[in-house]
């Protein structure tokens, strides 16, 4: 608990330095999420965040200046996500190495670098949610993950993937009486959702406007970023959302337990479904509480030094300080992104060989 | 710890309740699918929109089947001639007007009080009456606030009766004159403010007395004479506000009873309904008062 507590500590301060020294984000969402906040019902609002009615109100009618409200919240908020996610590698039966790395890996991981700087969004509750959730149903409670889901859908729709992904898990173990009942916990999250869009739209006459991710017929929102983007840039956004996780990430599959293996292939639709109608990059981001825990079952085949490095050149890489950086700053992020792929491929080959070599000892014997 | 049994019966209740919202969101569906004819669903004709535009001044039109029109295209309604008058004055001085005709067929002037309040979310700038002949008082059977929802939610349901096959909410045909003020009538003599139609008068009154409790400027238009006793009402009733509310420069009373003559076919097809040239008159008329009364107070767009 104390090492848990030293540990959000030091991801707080160290995400609270980033959050004062980055520029301020030159767009996004701000202007919407100020309004949610003080009027929590916006009449006519053809905004897909106006259904995200937590925690903008929260925070908007705390003391202090809108934007320092809004960067402590991110702050806070990823620290507590990251630690989540620490606390999850252990349910799941890593070791406390591994759920150590996983931490600092969740902290300085995409999501939170870009919540951090644009912190006008509700997506850090969502990066808590998934791992405090999914160690709960792993761990065998299924109310109070889905009352947590159930009030998380107020804050974004993914609130309710975890339920629904732990309910396939269940399944595919053929726990028939866990599916259902974890089937139950995810239908009401979705039906709170339902229910609130629908009571949006007709008492306050919401839309989504011209929000593509609804027309699911015609590419949704991947269609959109992926038109806007082309299709090199947008392939490299979303690679630089895991970055060099991805290249653990088969390695560390290998080596996963079932429990583990089941959990990222029943995290697969909901991966599709949430990319294809979501800002891509960030909504893959939500998984990295299924992501993390098998790459750094690949990294901690690595010594210390070297598994800190890679901590250390993943989160450079990652880091957003602003839009109209120096190019030296880009230099560095692409030399710190050449860095954890290295080492990335290293404890990737590493942790194959062991596997191999681990099957060979079994044979034999 | 949910037993089998509960499970299936939640699952059940949540399969009814996600049925319910699919429900709403149809019947939202049709509300939009028929601007023309219909109503919102808040209940009124025209799109439902409740934030302001910026340098909007927002107009609220409350009546009966008059400022209603039942059965015309919302196009040709006097409400949105009124709306194309203000806009015309309002473009060059980039002020943005807009109605929201509040009006609802078969009502009787007591129940603008109940209109202005549950509508009072939409920050109308000033109010308009402009009254009806079909009745004096009372809801006409398919009103608005007969529905609970309406009441409770503010939400006025339109599938259930389309459905059930029967008449939807709002859906009442203009009474034509009432009986009272028909000019073949003799009885009662006496149709003023004095006579018959003081509770009429009061209601009126009342209402003015209503929104400018609010701080809300309102116009009182009388509606064009459909008959010689009608125009007796109307100037008593023209009479009774003036000596009430005169002193309060938000008060305007507009006599509208001669904009157009309905005997004339260009102007009523009927000597009752006005058409769509009649319209434009008597929206003009009603559009310069409400201008008037604006640059009276000063009232500057938002």
């Amino acid at each position: 608990m104390t090492r848990a507590v030293a540990r959000f500590a030091a991801i707080a301060l160290l995400l609270g330095v980033v959050a004062a020294l980055a520029q301020a984000a030159p767009f996004g969402d701000r202007d919407i999420y100020q309004t949610i906040g003080r009027q929590l019902i916006v009449l006519d609002c053809h905004d897909v965040h106006c259904y995200r009615i937590l925690p903008a109100p929260i925070l908007e009618h705390l003391p202090g200046s809108s934007l320092f409200n809004w960067k402590l919240y991110a702050v806070l908020t990823n620290a507590a996500a990251a630690v989540a996610i620490g606390h999850l590698c252990l349910v799941l039966g890593l070791s406390s190495r591994a759920a150590l790395f996983a931490t600092w890996i969740s902290a300085l991981g995409f999501g939170p670098a870009q919540s951090v700087f644009d912190p006008y969004t509700s997506d850090p509750v969502m990066y808590l949610l998934g791992p405090v959730m999914t160690a709960d149903l792993v761990g065998g409670r299924i109310g109070r993950p889905g009352l947590v889901g159930s009030i998380g859908v107020l804050a974004k729709e993914f609130a309710a993937a975890p339920l629904w992904i732990f309910t396939l898990l269940s399944a595919l173990r053929k726990r028939w009486d866990t599916a259902l009942r974890t089937a139950l916990a995810a239908t009401t999250a979705t039906l709170v959702w339902f229910a609130l869009q629908t009571t949006m739209m007709a008492l306050f006459n919401y839309s989504y406007g011209n929000n593509r991710s609804p027309q699911l017929l015609s590419g949704a929102y991947f269609a959109v970023w992926t038109s806007a983007l082309g299709w090199p840039r947008s392939l490299f956004a979303l690679f630089m959302t895991f970055g060099a996780l991805f290249v653990l990430l088969p390695a560390g599959y290998v080596r996963a337990e079932r429990t583990l293996r089941l959990l990222a292939i029943a995290s697969l639709p909901a991966v599709a479904a949430f990319v294809y109608v979501q800002q891509p990059d960030r909504a893959l981001w939500n998984f990295h509480f299924v992501a993390i825990p098998i790459a750094v079952l690949a990294l901690e085949k690595l010594d210390d030094a070297l598994c800190w490095a890679f901590v250390g050149a993943f989160g450079v890489a990652n880091l957003r300080l602003g839009d109209n950086l120096p190019a030296a700053v880009a230099w560095v992020r692409g030399g710190a992104l050449a860095v954890s792929l290295a080492i990335a491929g290293m404890a990737a080959a590493q942790a194959m060989r062991g596997e191999r070599a681990t099957d060979l000892r079994a044979e034999a014997s | 710890m949910l037993s089998r049994r509960s499970i299936v019966v939640c699952f059940a209740f949540e399969a009814a309740a996600f049925a319910f919202f699919i429900g709403v969101l149809l019947d939202r569906h049709a509300h939009q699918r028929d601007p023309v004819y219909g109503v919102n669903q808040w209940g009124y004709r025209g799109a439902a929109r409740g934030e302001r535009l910026p340098r909007e001044i927002r107009v609220a039109l409350v009546g009966g089947s008059a400022a209603y029109e039942p059965g015309r295209t919302l196009e040709e309604t006097m409400s949105n001639n009124l709306l194309y008058q203000l806009q015309e004055v309002g473009r060059p001085l980039a002020i943005e007007y807009s109605i929201v005709n509040l009006s609802e067929p078969g009502a009787g002037a007591d129940a603008y009080v109940d209109t202005l309040r549950e509508y009072e979310f939409l920050g109308a700038d000033v109010t308009c009456i402009f009254d009806g002949y079909d009745v004096l008082h009372g809801l006409a059977p398919h009103s608005r606030q007969h529905s609970a929802i309406f009441r409770a939610v503010g939400y006025l349901p339109l599938l259930p009766s389309r459905i059930l096959g029967g008449p939807g909410w709002m859906s009442d045909p203009d009474g034509g004159v009432v009986q009272l003020l028909r000019a073949d009538q003799t009885e009662p003599g006496d149709v003023t403010c004095e006579g018959a139609s003081r509770g009429y008068c009061a209601a009126i009154a009342d209402t003015v007395r209503f929104a400018l409790a609010r701080n809300r400027p309102i116009v009182v238009a009388s509606p064009p004479s459909v008959s010689p006793r009608h125009a007796a009402q109307q100037q008593s009733l023209g009479a009774l506000l003036m000596r009430t509310f005169a002193s309060d420069p938000r008060f305007m009373y507009l006599d509208t009873g001669d904009a157009i003559d309905l005997s004339n076919r260009a102007h009523s097809p009927d000597g009752l309904h006005r058409t769509v040239a009649g319209n434009h008159e008597v929206g003009q008329r009603i559009a310069v008062g409400i201008l008037h009364l604006l640059a009276r107070l000063n009232v500057q767009p938002h």
